[in-house]
């Protein structure tokens, strides 16, 4: 259990820079997780914590520690590989003792540890397994279990969720968040599937192309997001992107790229480049005022339905909650769309 | 990095324990000592001897025209045996599969020998019939290990498919199952070849007298006294085999994986 | 589906290794229970004498023995060669592979020979150790033991680097990191993991090795000359060189006895190490 700091972490593959000066800090006992697209530097910046490969520069600091020169055996950390990487040739339980045999752990003291580790996963009862007896459900315990049982410093999570199906997914991150919660371990955990990250994190930390694009609470980082790219990757957006012409009465219009548009928002200066984010659940259909447009293509979802409107200068996403039955808004509909001025997110300058 | 080193220098040496005695076999071809002794003194004097030599070329003959008939047979075995034991029962088929590899784990001495025995145990005679037999058998294990591990990875639903949509099962297998398993049957027919044209046991063993192969040719030249004419036509048959075998590897994309991964003794 | 016609286009190949493999075998099997001297009967006597005299005996020991050697020295030299080529070179590694590979398809005589003329008195090997002074005279290694083994790993070493690559190749990467972060040595992950997770392949390349060693009859006549004497080529002897037909049968018979129960023991051994 530690804090954990990382400093102008950068890595270089050859001339292609994955990570890039990226400066972070994890209070101790905090769920971190590393969000970003395919080959955004997530887990270079996760392997460089466990120490698989060495910074080109910065520095990793455990409770003020720096580990840099620390090989991987001696950082103290757990971790827990998308492939679970369970020792094929050992029963849960020795995969489990594996590392406190390491440490040299007295043999009646490793039996009492392996044993609550595997409580706390729910696992006792297989002890005598292998793991290919197990299911990946199964399998991805025993692996949190051999993580957590060395009392590790920091625990590693590379995309540990994504090889199981969609319903044990959901079950085991809330299991994992009340087992983490528990052990009160410093964790990151990398992810490219956002409601994952929402679910399970106190911080969320979004990358792209080796840098830190937003870092913050799942909450800011939905409803504020800092950069055109965080509010694309997490959830749908709206964005209206141009140079401000007028503002008055918390309506503003932009020249955007594609004409004249006006939406609610806090006044801004007139002449400056902006972007506004708003997200599609935000807006609402009015009976008059706000903008007026014509619903182009509706997605019926059950709980909620998603409506494409044409305001002639932009199509508009909005999603509104079916609380009634019957069709609240059809294909073709002439419609006022409006929302509240203060969830227009502005971002200065644009991209 | 360091470590990277002494880690080339030690396939480098196996390399070498690999290669150097064949390449001082072709070098010695060029040598003009008889008895393949230093100094090293370059002549052509071996391979011009080869040209006149007719035994030898008789002997080359055999063994490409045995090796030949033997691919050519394995491959047509290989391949009804691996379609055809797909409808098999369980029980039938390891049977099936103990009696195909058998050959494989036998030492070919006693393939050999048993084959002679069998011979004189009807009082026939020793024939090219035999010996072409010997090495169907021993080379058959070779072509049907390739061949299933095509077939096995072979999308079963494809021929599936091609029946549902009318097709009857010759056309099923002329349109389908033969494009898709072609690819193995050359590689198949290319290996059972190549063992058959290595052999030395069973040919030695069934041979009729008065005809050889290479192999017995350059084991009859060890024990009656060598002439770099052998290292000659060493030379040449490894050159030979490489070239066939990089023209099926390329052709191919053959991965010898399937040979060794597939051998699950 | 119990009686598919189709499986009848099994049958070729079925019968054609019936007739000529499993019965010529039983041909054999017949004749090793026949006398030599032309007296008809079934008789045990060619088990007898085998099992009687030290002389075939002390040839049962040297073969296996032989054998053991081939397949130790092989491993010891497989083993780095293959753990190089699946973790530490990358784009070579099939270069290499390639390079293991292409032996195989070599003539089996043509290697042999090519000892002969590098070991042999006067030959290539013994100038290059005389010139570097680190021998002085004749180097005397052609037709003994030492020959015999250089010739055989040469033979079947390569067998064995494809089976552990294989083995070493399969295993997951990260399975070494987890050793690691756990805080295991560079050496009890290899001790731990690695090797007990790579013993299905050194199992199968020790099949592959040490079986066909036990039959080998070429490498050890022809490098060995007299001292090159095993099972295989008293068994050559016995039926061109004496006509003790049937007494070869028998010979060839236990030879075959030995195979046999060396492949189960490996694979007993294998199943151990099954994951």
């Amino acid at each position: 259990m530690s804090e954990v700091i990382l400093k102008n972490l950068t890595k270089k593959y050859g001339t292609n820079t994955v990570v890039d000066n990226i400066n972070l800090k994890a209070e101790n006992g905090k769920l971190v997780s590393i969000l970003g697209p395919s080959g955004c530097g997530k887990t270079t910046t996760l392997r460089m914590i466990a120490g698989f490969e060495k910074p080109d520069s910065g520095e990793i600091f455990f409770d003020g520690r720096t580990v840099g020169t620390l090989p991987i055996n001696k950082r103290n950390i757990g971790m827990v590989f998308q492939s679970y990487a369970l020792f094929p040739h050992m029963t849960v339980e020795q995969n489990v003792s594996y590392g406190l045999e390491q440490r040299k752990v007295a043999p009646e003291q490793i039996k009492i540890w392996v044993n609550e580790a595997l409580s706390l996963v729910h696992m006792e009862e297989y002890a005598k397994r292998k793991p290919k007896q197990l299911s990946g459900g199964q399998q991805q315990r025993v692996a949190l279990a051999r993580a957590l049982v060395i009392n590790p410093d920091v625990l590693l999570l590379d995309e540990c969720l994504s090889a199981l199906d969609k319903k044990l997914r959901v079950e085991m991150q809330v299991e994992l968040r009340k087992i983490l919660e528990n052990t009160g371990v410093t964790t990151f955990f990398v992810t490219h599937d956002q409601e994952e990250a929402m679910t399970l994190s106190d911080i969320i930390v979004v990358m792209n192309n080796g840098k830190i694009e937003q870092c913050g609470t799942p909450f800011d980082i939905y409803e504020r997001p800092a950069t055109r790219f965080t509010a694309g990757f997490l959830g749908k957006a709206n964005f209206f992107e141009g140079k401000v012409i007028s503002s008055e009465n918390n309506l503003v219009t932009i020249n955007t790229k594609t004409g004249n548009i006006t939406i609610p928002a806090l006044n801004a200066k007139i002449d400056e480049n902006i972007l506004y984010i708003v997200r599609p659940e935000k807006i609402r259909f009015v009976s008059e005022g706000g903008i007026k447009g014509k619903i182009e293509h509706v997605t019926y979802s059950g709980n909620i339905s998603l409506c494409s409107v044409n305001c002639g200068s932009q199509t508009i996403i909005c999603e509104i909650q079916n609380t009634i039955s019957g069709e609240r808004a059809k294909k073709g509909d002439n419609v006022f769309i409006d929302w509240d001025c203060s969830e227009s997110v502005k971002i200065l300058g644009g991209d | 990095m360091k470590k990277n080193i002494v880690a080339k220098i030690y396939v480098i040496l196996i390399m070498l324990y690999l290669y150097v005695p064949i390449a001082v076999l072709m070098l010695m071809g060029f040598n003009k000592s008889r008895y393949n002794s230093m100094p090293f003194e370059f002549s052509l004097e071996w391979y011009r001897a080869l040209i006149s030599n007719t035994t030898l070329q008789k002997a080359a003959l055999n063994s490409v025209v045995l090796a030949f008939v033997t691919g050519i047979i394995c491959v047509i075995l290989a391949t009804l045996f691996i379609l055809g034991e797909r409808y098999t029962s369980n029980k039938l088929k390891l049977i099936f599969n103990s009696v195909s590899m058998m050959p494989m784990s036998i030492p070919w001495l006693i393939m050999g020998l048993s084959l002679l025995l069998l011979i004189r145990f009807f009082a026939l005679s020793k024939s090219m019939f035999f010996v072409t037999a010997g090495h169907v058998v021993i080379s058959l294990p070779y072509s049907l290990l390739v061949l299933k591990a095509r077939v096995n990875s072979m999308d079963k639903s494809l021929e599936e498919m091609s029946a549902s949509l009318g097709a009857n099962a010759f056309t099923t297998f002329k349109r389908i199952t033969f494009p898709a398993i072609s690819p193995a049957m050359i590689a198949g027919g290319f290996l059972s070849f190549m063992i058959s044209f290595d052999n030395f046991a069973i040919s030695y063993f069934l041979m009729p007298a008065g005809v050889s192969t290479l192999p017995i040719e350059i084991q009859s030249s060890i024990k009656f006294g060598f002439t770099p004419e052998i290292n000659a036509v060493s030379t040449i048959i490894i050159c030979v085999s490489l070239i066939c075998l990089a023209v099926v590897g390329l052709i191919m994309g053959f991965s010898f994986k399937t040979i060794f991964g597939g051998n699950s003794k | 589906m119990n009686t598919d016609k189709r499986q009848a286009i099994t049958f070729p190949a079925i019968i054609t290794l019936f007739v000529f493999a499993v019965f010529p075998l039983l041909i054999m099997l017949f004749n090793s229970f026949q006398n030599d001297d032309g007296t008809v009967g079934f008789t045990i006597s060619n088990y007898l004498k085998f099992f009687s005299k030290t002389t075939y005996l002390k040839l049962t020991g040297r073969t296996i023995f032989n054998s053991l050697i081939v397949t130790i020295i092989s491993l010891i030299i497989s083993y780095p060669l293959a753990y190089i080529m699946a973790k530490k070179l990358k784009g070579l590694k099939n270069i290499v592979m390639v390079l293991i590979i292409i032996p195989f398809f070599t003539n089996q005589l043509v290697r042999v020979y090519s000892w002969l003329i590098f070991l042999q008195d006067g030959g290539i090997l013994e100038s290059i150790l005389n010139s570097t002074g680190i021998l002085n005279g004749p180097i005397g290694i052609l037709y003994t033991k030492t020959a015999v083994i250089i010739g055989l790993v040469h033979a079947f070493f390569p067998y064995m680097v494809i089976t552990i690559y294989m083995a070493l190749e399969r295993m997951d990467n990260s399975l070494i990191e987890v050793s690691a972060s756990l805080g295991a040595s560079a050496f009890t992950t290899f001790t731990k993991v690695i090797f007990p997770i790579s013993m299905p392949g050194v199992i199968s390349g020790i099949m592959l090795v040490f079986v066909p060693c036990l039959g080998s009859f070429v490498e050890p006549r022809i490098l060995g000359g007299v001292n090159g004497t095993v099972i295989g080529t008293v068994i050559e002897d016995q039926f061109f060189e004496i006509y003790g037909w049937n007494f070869g049968a028998a010979i060839a018979f236990i030879l075959l006895a030995m195979v046999l129960i060396s492949m189960a023991a490996i694979s007993k051994l294998g199943k151990r190490y099954d994951i």
